[in-house]
């Protein structure tokens, strides 16, 4: 009886985290977010970080974007769970080693990793390109 | 007395009778616009220059403007001369140089528009597939080389000039080598005829483009398998630190899990293994996308040190049969 209990009351915390926590995710660029009209817990969160604890805790990110903006940027791109995913990879290889494979830029007076969101989907990800225009003659 | 730049008249010199003071002010006012329209009828050379422009001028002033790097000002005096000279013999060329400065200038859209009137126009001439070569290049410098890949087999398929398809040809190749294909790059820049300047590039490169398959590439799925345990696929892609920080946040997640679990603490459990699932996804995204990065930088190494003698960044139009647009280097 206890481990049905146990059970039960995992699964509906699981499913509301996974409920409350999920984002559009989608191909297409989302919509502006003043345009959605929905709530994003996800976004939410990583906003909240941003406006009020990483002025606290200072900018120590060697990555540009920086991780929080990356987060947002690759949950509002590709949805909650690629978003995510994206983002614990980015907090795994902000270090040094990133520096192999990625270029390091000037910015804000400081050499930085830049690696935004496309140096980590583009092997899986390919937006259809935008025509001249809608007649474009194809050969 | 001078005021506002008029010269008024001594009050004495006006005449005190209100007839002749009625006949003065209309003559006045009758007078200074003939004066005003004599001025402006006088020969123009007596007030402002006139300039004339010829076709010629006109074209070169553009193109030393785009010799200059001013790309998009060169836009500007090219689309002077299709507006003053609309039936001169050089508009095709003015019309492709428009589109190459916005090349230049990586507005590829407006590149694009410009070439799709071109295509439209010129279709089945030579100026047409070059507007079709440069629709493929514009995909090209963007990295869509999917897109471009269909441009400059159009050229192979729709044209028959041969420094054209020569030049198609090798363009084809490039995305071959870039797509990782490097059997198929090697035939194709086999294929460029001996007769074009590409020739000798295109024969080293047919040799050089198999050392591709030989760089120690990581096999993507072999890391994404090895993260099972976390860590295991970043220290196969040699990310040694990644690994072991991936080892540890994972373990101290799960242990976490286990013990709020253990210790009957059901909702930090599945709080604790609702943020360790989303870790452990995002370790083995993590060693995949090593996997993949690893093998562009190998890549792009290899590619960077061929020479690609197709210069589009470089103007001449002296070198070449395609020279309109397009450079050759040796």
């Amino acid at each position: 009886m206890g481990a049905a209990k146990r059970l039960t009351s995992t699964l509906l915390v699981l499913g509301l985290l996974i409920l409350g926590s999920y984002g559009k995710a989608s191909a297409e660029p989302p919509p502006p977010p003043d345009e959605t009209g929905g709530f994003n817990p996800a976004l939410w969160l990583v906003n909240l970080y941003r406006e009020h604890v990483s002025p606290v805790d200072g900018d120590r990110c060697p990555s540009l974007p920086t991780c929080s903006s990356y987060s947002f940027q690759a949950i509002e791109k590709h949805g909650f769970f690629l978003g995510w995913m994206m983002t614990v990879d980015r907090l795994l290889h902000e270090g040094q080693e990133e520096t192999k494979v990625s270029p390091v830029v000037y910015s804000k007076g400081t050499w930085r990793i830049f690696d935004p969101v496309r140096n980590n989907d583009f092997w899986w990800y390919h937006p259809v390109a935008t025509k001249g225009n809608s007649n474009e003659r194809i050969p | 007395m001078i005021s506002g730049g008029i010269t008024r008249l001594p009050q004495k010199a006006i005449p005190m009778n209100a007839s002749h003071s009625g006949q003065f002010t209309l003559k006045s006012l009758l007078v200074i616009p003939v004066i005003l329209l004599v001025f402006l009828l006088l020969p123009g050379n007596g007030v402002c220059a006139q300039i004339t422009i010829e076709s010629d001028e006109q074209f070169r002033f553009g193109e030393q403007t785009m010799e200059k790097g001013d790309y998009l000002r060169a836009v500007v005096e090219f689309e002077r001369f299709l507006q003053f000279f609309p039936e001169d013999k050089k508009v095709p060329k003015a019309r492709l140089l428009i589109a190459q400065c916005y090349l230049k200038a990586k507005d590829y859209e407006s590149a694009r528009k410009i070439l799709n009137e071109a295509l439209t126009v010129y279709q089945g001439t030579l100026v047409g597939g070059k507007a079709l070569f440069l629709m493929g290049e514009s995909y090209y410098e963007q990295g869509l080389f999917e897109e471009a890949e269909r441009y400059f087999k159009g050229v192979l398929r729709a044209y028959s000039d041969p420094e054209l398809r020569n030049s198609a040809a090798y363009r084809l190749a490039w995305i071959q080598m870039q797509t990782g294909k490097w059997q198929e790059a090697s035939e194709t820049f086999k294929t460029v005829g001996t007769a074009s300047p590409l020739f000798l590039n295109a024969q080293d490169l047919s040799v050089k483009s198999l050392g591709g398959e030989q760089l120690p590439y990581k096999d993507p799925t072999t890391a994404g398998a090895m993260s099972v345990v976390p860590g295991l696929g970043h220290i196969y892609c040699e990310r040694y630190k990644d690994g072991v920080v991936a080892f540890l946040l994972n373990g101290l997640f799960i242990w976490a899990t286990i013990e709020a679990f253990h210790e009957d603490q059901e909702v930090l459990g599945a709080v604790l293994g609702f943020v360790e699932l989303g870790f452990y996804s995002g370790t083995i995204y993590s060693a995949v996308n090593s996997a993949h990065k690893h093998n562009r930088k190998l890549k792009d190494d290899f590619l960077q040190g061929l020479p690609d003698a197709i210069d589009l960044n470089i103007f001449a139009t002296k070198e070449g049969h395609i020279g309109l647009a397009l450079k050759f280097t040796f």
